[in-house]
């Protein structure tokens, strides 16, 4: 099954990086500013783009302090429903490097393009927030498309 | 066999001028990477990425007007010899859309991650080339880590 991955580093400790990702006040800074749940191991995370109905739902299958967040796609786009996203940071000497993997799509669909390049736009709003820049999440997120957000 | 894909949509530019953008050396150096060579199909171009970060040769393989580009990489790092880098252009009302393609890597090691966040980079240089005149090319390109 296709995979999107990404890899950025982030002059950033390795815990930063993981509270944003692993707390819902951290997660607005990086996908979007409106999120309903919790994140803790077999609770849901929702995620509002601009609509009253989430575009993603997740369930948190894996926290592991400063290493990795792992969660499973159980409502959104047809095409995420049971795909599994999972960041595992690596703390190097001077960065903090994120291994990004958004897995398991069913076919490599035009829409599947459209999430890498965007993935890849809030992967480097992460870095920028986390380095004293501006984050990128929504509804500061960087247009790739007219057609598609 | 793992992929890199990625979509960008251009405003106001034709398919016509991103197929250019993709398929001349001034254009290529204008949002990837200094970039020299045979420009017409069978030639080989070298994408230059500066000092101590060496180069890439791919041959061009497939040229169809203003719908498709397709490299063969013939030199560069071990990762990405025999890999394949596709560009399909097609319009959609007001927006020339690219569908990129880098296929043909062995696994997903950590160079094939960091490729994939670049070349998103390198999209979006391509879409900021043909929107506005001006793209973010090496060495001006968007730093993704220290890599």
């Amino acid at each position: 099954m296709p995979d999107i991955r990404h890899r950025v580093g982030i002059a950033a400790p390795a815990q930063r990086v993981y509270s944003t990702l692993a707390t819902e006040d951290g997660l607005t800074d990086f996908w979007t500013d409106h999120i309903d749940g919790h994140s803790e191991v077999g609770g849901k995370l929702s995620f509002y783009f601009g609509f009253p109905e989430p575009a993603a739902e997740m369930e948190v299958v894996e926290l592991v302090p400063g290493e990795r967040v792992r969660w499973r796609c159980v409502e959104g786009p047809a095409e995420w429903v049971d795909t599994t996203i999972t960041f595992d940071l690596k703390d190097t000497d001077d960065e903090t490097v994120v291994l990004f993997t958004h897995a398991d799509w069913p076919a490599p669909a035009e829409f599947m393009h459209h999430c890498s390049t965007k993935w890849a736009t809030f992967l480097l709003g992460l870095r920028s927030g986390l380095e004293g820049g501006t984050s990128t999440a929504y509804p500061n997120d960087v247009a790739i498309s007219h057609s598609w957000r | 066999v793992p992929d890199i894909l990625h979509r960008i949509g251009a405003t106001d530019a034709s398919p016509d001028q991103v197929y250019r953008a993709i398929t001349t050396c001034d254009g290529v150096s204008a949002w990837m990477t200094p970039t020299t060579g045979e420009e017409d199909l069978g030639g080989v171009l070298r994408h230059s990425f500066g000092e101590g970060k060496g180069s890439v040769d791919v041959e061009v393989v497939e040229l169809r007007p203003a719908e498709r580009v397709r490299w063969s990489v013939v030199d560069g790092p071990p990762q990405w010899l025999g890999t394949n880098i596709t560009f399909d252009i097609k319009q959609d009302g007001d927006t020339t859309v690219v569908l990129f393609r880098h296929d043909g890597w062995a696994e997903p090691d950590e160079f094939m991650h960091h490729c994939s966040t670049k070349w998103g980079m390198f999209m979006l240089s391509l879409k900021m080339l043909v929107e506005t005149g001006t793209g973010r090319p090496v060495p001006d390109d968007v730093p993704i880590g220290n890599w």
